[in-house]
């Protein structure tokens, strides 16, 4: 896990300014970019065959409507229930190629859809985990892909409540996690301790 | 790469070549990251020394695969850890009892060999899933029902094994009860087929489970006797219509004359499909609700409806409501009104909802499950109910940990399975707790007569040890049968607490 703190450099340093900033103009892009989305994001959100994010949680439907609007298959989960989406899409399309997918959800969507990918030889390649506060405070933990992701959690708590846009700007580049050293199960199956009225969502790549 | 314990390195790369040789190099996985796919997702020792770890896995294909590693892991020493999905969540997944076995992993024989609608059976292989012959059923056209658990992805066989049930009508909900017929490579690699189907060229393998002589299934349920690589099913012919009441009381003593009309009901086969049973809280609703369907033509269902509306209301107020009758196959629009698995369609919806609550959003996820058994009389359920809620503080330690339950289940005639869920995460002093508290409601139950059907990897010789009369007389002639069909011991050591000689505690 690649965690600013555990650096124990307590000062923000140059690329968490720049990446922090980059964050705050992120919105306006988005805006424009759902009139033209460029080429290159277009590719590069394609090459996730589908994302899939829990519609009860207002930051991962602002995660798809961003990504829809680059372009990526948006799948909402109304209930956090995998089943349809494994039957209908996700299983077909494994069943012929391995392709990658990503999302925000709850843990127990990606533990799913985990142990669903392990058969056809996909691990989880990114995988952080945002605790949303009861007082609107989130804490985020990057537990796998950080080093190819290039996020650590602070430069998510940086991101403020733009922290969603920057986990979309991730799962648009899956092709940063190819040929990476490939790791086993993720945490996805076991939650952390969470305070009274913390949720916990998890945002995730599944890829070979 | 870890060893298997007390195997040489010698005899484990020998074997590893083996493997190699007879199932493919791209099969027999050592690498970290791949070994540490068949962790325990739920395991109560999550992140401690204590968690058990495959040394190896190895994946065969067929039936010969399979003789193959088996006679190899003979040769050599190696304990296997045979799994046919891995999927037994709650109960220990796809890791080993005995830790540092190699996993027999059997995903990759996968085939549904056969359905008959005519006489509506199933032979499949342990890497069948509940979708994939769900599957397998819908697109053949059969008018033949599956019978899935919550939830549906584990292993058709693999389930039947470890003990497991469904949800809809008796006797297709036993899963292990309604088998017909195995195929099982023994630990010298020689392969058996029991029932009828020992006879070459067999006729009526799926259709009669008795055969001639002893019959010997039920050494591979929950054992570690042989290898299971083919195993028929009887299905269950769709019925045309489901129908189920609502019998309520206020009154909690109500709960014995209930389930003594249940049990009649049921054992007469009036009542046929999976009752529920929920204890009311708070003062205004019912004490206790039970849930009863029944299953078959709509005429015959609607007149064991009526029937039984007699006998339930004959007990002086007791309410009994009718729900939706519903046809199949189910609408679309009906689909998302019911429980499915009540239906036969397998999904996963009990992880979005499993332990969730307005004051638990996001339960930890994780869970082992303590099952004890106890007749099926109100008596019992009464007092199942207040040993639980005498001692819930003293065994959780005077904290809230989180436990739920219990849940009162009746997968098998005439018994009650009493559910209850503890909680696992990441927090190992937590996890810690929650070991403690399983391990003293174990003991606790036992003091009443009470022991489990299943259990957890971690606590199988726990509740080995509960069936110990006679001085353990049943362990005793397991480990005769054992010692006699696995003399090296390296099928499951351990499994369900039968643990071969040279790993047998004094």
């Amino acid at each position: 896990m690649l965690d600013c703190a555990k650096k124990g450099n307590a000062v923000i340093n140059r690329r968490e300014f720049l990446e922090a900033a980059a964050i705050s103009a992120l919105p306006a892009m988005t805006r424009a970019a759902q009139g033209a989305p460029s080429v290159q994001i277009r590719a590069s959100v394609a090459a996730l065959h589908s994302v899939v994010v829990d519609s009860r949680h207002a930051e991962a439907r602002s995660l798809g409507a961003g990504l829809a609007a680059q372009g990526a298959n948006v799948v909402a989960l109304a209930d956090g229930d995998v089943t349809q989406l494994w039957l209908r899409t996700i299983g077909p399309a494994w069943r012929s190629q391995s392709v990658p997918i990503g999302g925000l959800t709850t843990r127990s969507s990606l533990f799913c859809l985990e142990q669903l990918s392990l058969g056809h030889g996909l691990r989880v390649v990114f995988h952080a985990e945002h605790i949303v506060h009861s007082e609107g405070r989130t804490e985020h933990r990057v537990l796998r892909g950080a080093d190819a992701a290039g996020l650590c959690a602070r430069s998510l708590g940086l991101a403020g409540s733009l922290w969603p846009t920057r986990i979309a700007e991730v799962l648009a580049h899956p092709g940063r996690f190819a040929g990476r050293e490939r790791q086993g199960l993720s945490d996805a199956a076991l939650s952390p301790t969470l305070p009274p009225g913390a949720t916990l969502l998890t945002s995730w790549i599944i890829a070979a | 790469m870890a060893l298997p314990p007390n195997v040489s390195p010698t005899d484990f790369n020998a074997a590893l070549a083996a493997w190699r040789h007879s199932v493919g190099a791209e099969w027999v996985f050592t690498s970290d990251a791949d070994i540490a796919l068949y962790r325990d997702a739920y395991s109560p020792f999550f992140g401690e020394p204590e968690d058990r770890m495959a040394s190896a896995a190895v994946a065969p294909a067929t039936l010969e695969q399979v003789q193959a590693v088996v006679r190899a892991a003979n040769q050599h020493g190696i304990p296997l850890y045979p799994i046919s999905t891995g999927r037994n969540l709650a109960y220990g997944g796809s890791a080993p009892v005995y830790s540092g076995s190699v996993v027999l992993d059997l995903k990759r024989m996968n085939r549904v060999l056969e359905v008959s609608g005519r006489n509506a059976y199933a032979l499949v292989e342990p890497g069948v899933s509940y979708f994939d012959l769900y599957d397998h059923v819908t697109k053949a056209g059969l008018d033949v029902w599956i019978d899935p658990p919550d939830p549906g992805w584990g292993s058709v066989i693999g389930n039947a094994l470890d003990g497991g049930g469904g949800w809809t009508a008796a006797p297709f909900r036993d899963h292990f009860g309604s088998h017909c017929g195995m195929e099982v490579v023994l630990a010298n690699g020689e392969v058996v087929r029991t029932g009828m189907g020992a006879v070459p060229n067999a006729k009526s393998w799926q259709h009669n489970r008795w055969g001639f002589g002893p019959w010997v299934d039920g050494l591979f349920r929950q054992s570690n006797f042989g290898v299971v690589t083919k195993m028929g099913f009887y299905l269950m012919p769709r019925p045309e219509a489901m129908w189920t009441a609502t019998v309520s009381s206020g009154r909690d003593e109500d709960i014995v004359p209930m389930l003594d009309v249940l049990n009649l009901l049921e054992n007469a086969h009036v009542v046929n499909g999976s009752t529920q049973i929920f204890g009311g809280f708070g003062a205004n609703s019912a004490a206790w609700n039970i849930q009863v369907p029944i299953y078959g033509p709509e005429e015959v269902v609607r007149a064991q409806m009526n029937y039984a509306k007699t006998k339930f209301t004959a007990i002086t107020g007791v309410k009994f409501v009718e729900g939706e009758l519903f046809h199949t196959p189910l609408s679309p629009e009906a689909q998302a009104r019911v429980r499915l698995v009540n239906f036969g369609i397998p999904n996963l919806s009990t992880f979005s909802m499993l332990g969730r609550s307005p004051g638990n959003p996001e339960p930890d996820g994780g869970h082992i499950g303590f099952s004890p058994i106890v007749p099926r009389t109100g008596e019992s359920l009464l007092e199942f109910k207040k040993f639980y809620r005498d001692n819930l503080a003293t065994v959780s330690g005077g904290e809230n940990l989180g436990i739920v339950g219990p849940v009162y289940m009746t997968n098998w005639d005439r018994t009650l399975v009493c559910l209850i869920m503890f909680p696992i995460g990441r927090d190992k002093v937590r996890n810690a707790k929650m070991r403690r508290a399983f391990e003293s409601w174990v003991h606790l139950a036992a003091e009443r007569g009470w022991a489990e059907y299943r259990a957890p990897a971690a606590f199988q010789d726990l509740v080995a040890g509960t069936y110990s009369y006679n001085d353990h007389a049943l362990t005793r002639l397991r480990e005769t049968i054992k010692d006699a069909v696995d003399p090296r011991g390296i099928l499951s050591a351990g499994r369900y607490g039968v643990w071969p000689k040279h790993l047998r505690k004094a």
